[in-house]
């Protein structure tokens, strides 16, 4: 500044103090616009951080941004006000802005070759080639394990072809427009970036080694298997089943597969798992892992320690006791269990305690069980280093020595690992075996849920089979196709004919799934697992009858039942994704928050509310506006002149305002006056204000003696302190307009309305944001004010803790009715946030005041 | 209490970050000359570095890898006026523990030293 600014400054207070003060007053107006929109976006950005609203990453770099373009801008506007103060203000503004620039931004993706590599390039790498490909080349370098040959296009290649085609800013643009709550606008927009990605051209330097390793790996052009191996894939969240793999691909048609494998990054399922994980767009890059394609009699999975197994076969683990088995009793497979001696096992419950082995198979490619349409055929293991089959089922198109073998391979792909292992294997017709991947289990990691004491529930339906454990309560809704589920809304238990992986997209509303078909092994129920969703599978169609739509159930997905009703004491909220982000990648948004969002400066008559202590972004707001708002008083009431002068109201009620009165805003019964009355308003929503406050005698008859200044200040929540005008409230009037700003503890509630012969244009905006109470009851007093504005014909929206209402248009006489009501309402809730303490006591509240003030006597 | 060095091409930004740290019992060297401090992490060593970014010859940046060649354990700060991210990442990268930005004030100097001595 400011040499120019400075010096226009003081030509100003020489010669024209009047366009001092009209500059001043634009100045304070936009501020006080910046304010309100720095506020909204701070609503945001906390509604993001606490998991109320999903959306990606883009939106909160986006929003950071936007926020710190209004904090500049309130900062360059108080300059504007007063050139002569603050003058270390800029600075420490930009240093907050950096801060929180720095927390939430992403590093530039890394665009250097090598694009294409070998798989035995890439063990240990997974930052280049995804954890599939990596940890597969691992199990080649480490031990004998058959796994086939391949190659990587790398992660590093995804980003160089985004940039290539200069897709990153579209890309951006879109995916800052989603919000997983509208799942419609999801399915567009992923849509509109599958497009995008489709029609990728591949840089010729890409192109031509993706065809050369292609042709190597296949001299005879037999089909490859081209698979997703995303660079967060497998990691901290699987990312089972939402990515893409194309099966069956002729070497000279690599790229188009590889174009649709990119592609399957941007399907609305796999969008929804990665934002509700907290990864970034850039933070997981498509890597894709290319081999040649088993020609498989059988495939499945092998988990080497089973997620929540039956009981039935905890116990013959535990009790030493083996199912017969084909091999037993002259290939007649059974569930009988039979004692057999355990020569593996040196202890029966010692088996048991180490748990399971599960191979689930399919005939042919493992496609099917993945996708959850169809079951499987399961065998149990124990993991003794005999394995002992504990049960198996009919129809295993596998034999005792291929089961073993399996459980073998995979307990060796364990030790190499150091932990339980979610093995996908295929056989061919020769009974080779091939490893095709080797992740953690999902889910292992988290807490099985409690069990919940359902005793005195009717069961609806039992005996199914639970393939993700734990217990939800809600109401049933029916889906006929998973390939196109649409919204749901929270609190859902999901009907459903099969477990496919699109569930997932869903899968924060749901608090229970039953399905007629699907396996545990399937991708689905490994998301589920992660995300203590309970599942049950039927295998049988009757449930859709069983279970009819808006039923309210209980899901007991330990034993497989499904009760009608809700238990006496409710299942445990189970981890928001919200929750689960933060476990996740979305702790940077948590570091974020100090520099963003954490209000410091909460007492402006402290000598530490400067701007060397604004730690956040939100205290330089709330900075600029205590500032602005003083400055914009004090001067007219120092100097006296010009805009008639803001002037102190004594009415009937404790409130300490002054009131700047812009044009005709006064009678000309305020002349001379330094203290005025309500009765000298002549500013029509000012006065129907104060006609509202004051019409709630008892609200504020509540207060202790106005001596216990102390008292006074504990409790009343900051709306009115001692007679300082820097701890007041504070008006701007004309006769048809006012913007008032009441002090309402750490910040002000805002109204603005207009109120003239022009009905078209009339209107009410109110905002209120935070208060002196703990969170809940803020939320509380929040909930009150929505419902009783609501019933009075506001639209509101409530975004973290700040509330914003709008009435109008509307006649004069109505506009006034309503700004009386508003008066009332702030009365009557300005202590609430400290008071209320249920959902239900703010419904009654709500319902009691409005009964009250519509009562004909009360009018 | 700790050893610490500060190394600002500004004489008086050095001076001022000495008197606030021995204020609080640590022994501080401030330098202005990148080659002399470099040399005295070699040679010394010390508990932590308190480094600016725009010198005279090198970077802060350059300074701090010299450093870390030294004394892999060496706690650093860095203190800039000219933040940018690339600056803040490659810092950190190369293990820097903090990016503080100027102006800084004797309170958060003081904490982000407590912080960084105390890890």
């Amino acid at each position: 500044m400011a040499f120019g600014e400075l010096f226009r400054h003081w030509t100003y207070r020489v010669f024209a103090p009047g366009a001092l003060l009209r500059r001043k007053y634009e100045a304070f107006r936009e501020l006080i616009q910046q304010d309100g929109r720095c506020l909204e976006r701070i609503a945001e950005i906390e509604d993001i951080h606490y998991g109320s609203t999903h959306v990606d990453w883009t939106r909160v770099v986006a929003q950071c941004d936007a926020l710190e373009t209004d904090v500049m801008g309130m900062v360059a506007r108080l300059r504007e006000m007063n050139p002569l103060r603050w003058m270390d203000l800029a600075d420490y503004a930009s240093k907050v802005a950096f801060y929180a620039r720095m927390a939430v931004s992403i590093p530039e993706p890394d665009l250097a070759p090598p694009y294409v590599l070998p798989l035995s390039e890439v063990a240990g790498r997974p930052e280049v080639a995804g954890h599939k490909a990596s940890r597969l080349a691992e199990v080649r370098q480490r031990t004998m394990l058959p796994v086939p040959d391949g190659f990587v296009v790398t992660a590093s290649a995804f980003h160089y072809i985004i940039e290539y085609n200069g897709l990153r800013a579209p890309l951006d643009d879109l995916l800052r427009q989603v919000d997983l709550a509208d799942g419609n606008s999801l399915v567009d927009l992923c849509r509109t970036m599958r497009e995008l990605v489709l029609t990728v051209e591949l840089p010729p330097v890409l192109e031509t080694e993706l065809l050369e390793a292609g042709h190597a790996l296949s001299p005879q052009r037999a089909p490859l298997a081209v698979r997703s191996s995303a660079v967060a894939e497998d990691g901290e969240a699987s990312f089972a089943g939402q990515h893409t793999s194309v099966l069956g691909v002729a070497p000279a048609d690599l790229p188009d597969a590889y174009r649709t494998v990119l592609a399957g990054k941007y399907t609305p399922r796999a969008v929804s798992y990665r934002i509700i994980h907290g990864f970034a767009d850039t933070e997981t890059p498509m890597a894709v892992l290319l081999m040649p394609l088993v020609q498989a009699k059988a495939s499945g999975v092998v988990y080497t320690r089973a997620p929540s197994p039956p009981a039935r076969i905890l116990s013959l683990a535990a009790t030493g006791r083996a199912a017969k088995t084909s091999e037993d009793d002259n290939g007649t497979p059974s569930t009988t269990a039979t004692p057999t001696k355990a020569p593996d096992a040196p202890a029966a419950s010692d088996d048991s305690a180490a748990g399971v082995i599960a191979i689930h198979t399919v005939g042919g490619m493992g496609a099917p069980l993945m996708d959850g349409s169809s079951g499987d055929t399961t065998a149990w293991l124990s993991r003794g280093a005999r394995h002992r089959i504990l049960e198996r089922a009919q129809g295993l198109p596998l034999t005792t020595e291929d089961l073993k073998r399996l459980a073998r391979l995979s307990m060796e792909l364990e030790t190499l690992f150091g932990e339980p292992q979610d093995v996908e294997w295929a056989i061919d017709e020769s009974g080779r075996i091939s490893i095709v991947q080797s992740r953690p289990v999902p889910g292992a990691a988290v807490a099985p849920p409690p069990r919940v004491d359902v005793s005195g529930l009717t069961p609806l339906l039992e005996g199914a089979d639970p393939v993700a454990p734990g217990t939800g309560c809600g109401t049933v809704v029916h889906v006929l196709s998973c390939a196109d589920i649409g919204d749901l809304p929270p609190g859902t238990v999901l009907v459903t004919p099969c477990l496919g992986p699109s569930l997932a997209r869903v899968l924060d509303r749901m608090e229970g799934v039953i399905s007629v078909e699907g396996s545990r092994a399937s991708h689905f129920a490994s998301v589920a697992r992660e995300s203590s969703v309970p599942v049950l599978v039927t295998g049988d169609d009757s449930v859709f009858a069983t279970l009819p739509v808006g039923t309210l159930v209980t899901v007991d997905a330990h034993e497989g039942v499904v009760f009608a009703g809700r238990p006496a004491t409710p299942p445990p909220r189970r981890s928001s994704p919200g929750a689960m982000a933060l476990r996740g990648p979305m702790h940077r948004l948590s570091r974020a928050m100090p520099h963003v969002a954490r209000l410091t400066l909460v007492d402006p008559s402290s000598s530490d509310f400067a701007p060397a202590n604004c730690r956040s972004l939100h205290d330089i707001v709330r900075f600029c506006h205590e500032m602005a708002v003083r400055e914009m008083f004090s001067l007219v009431e120092r100097d006296g002149r010009g805009l008639s002068g803001a002037r102190k109201v004594r009415g009937d009620i404790p409130v300490v305002m002054y009131v700047l009165n812009l044009d005709d805003g006064f009678f000309p019964s305020a002349i001379g006056k330094r203290e005025i009355t309500p009765d000298d308003f002549r500013s029509l929503p000012l006065w129907a204000i104060w006609f509202g406050l004051s019409s709630e005698p008892a609200a504020w008859a509540a207060l202790p003696p106005a001596a216990d200044w102390e008292e006074l200040d504990r409790i009343s929540a900051g709306i009115f302190r001692r007679d300082s005008p820097q701890l007041a409230s504070y008006a701007v009037a004309s006769s048809t307009y006012a913007n008032i700003m009441l002090r309402f503890g750490y910040h002000f509630a805002v109204i603005d309305s207009l109120c003239a012969g022009d009905t078209r244009a009339n209107y009410i905006q109110f905002r209120l944001k935070g208060g002196g109470g703990h969170a809940e009851g803020r939320s509380l007093r929040l909930r009150f004010l929505s419902r009783v504005l609501e019933q009075s014909g506001f639209s509101t929206r409530i975004k973290g803790d700040l509330i914003d209402a709008r009435h109008g248009p509307g006649s004069e006489a109505l506009i006034q009715k309503r700004l009386a009501l508003l008066g009332r309402v702030l009365a009557v809730t300005r202590l609430m946030d400290i008071r209320l303490s249920t959902e239900e006591q703010a419904d009654a509240e709500a319902d009691n005041f409005l009964t009250r003030i519509n009562t004909p006597e009360d009018d | 209490m700790s050893d610490i060095i500060v190394l600002d091409d500004v004489i008086d930004a050095g001076v001022l970050v000495k008197r606030i740290l021995e204020r609080q019992g640590h022994h501080v060297t401030a330098f202005t000359d990148e080659e002399e401090a470099i040399a005295h992490i070699r040679d010394k060593g010390a508990d932590l570095a308190i480094l600016d970014i725009k010198l005279r010859r090198m970077t802060g940046v350059e300074v701090l890898e010299e450093m870390k060649k030294h004394r892999p354990d060496l706690r650093v700060i860095m203190l800039t006026g000219y933040p940018t991210l690339e600056t803040a990442r490659e810092s950190l990268r190369l293990g820097a523990n903090e990016y503080c930005v100027k102006p800084i004030d004797k309170d958060e100097l003081e904490s982000k030293v407590r912080e960084v001595l105390g890890a």
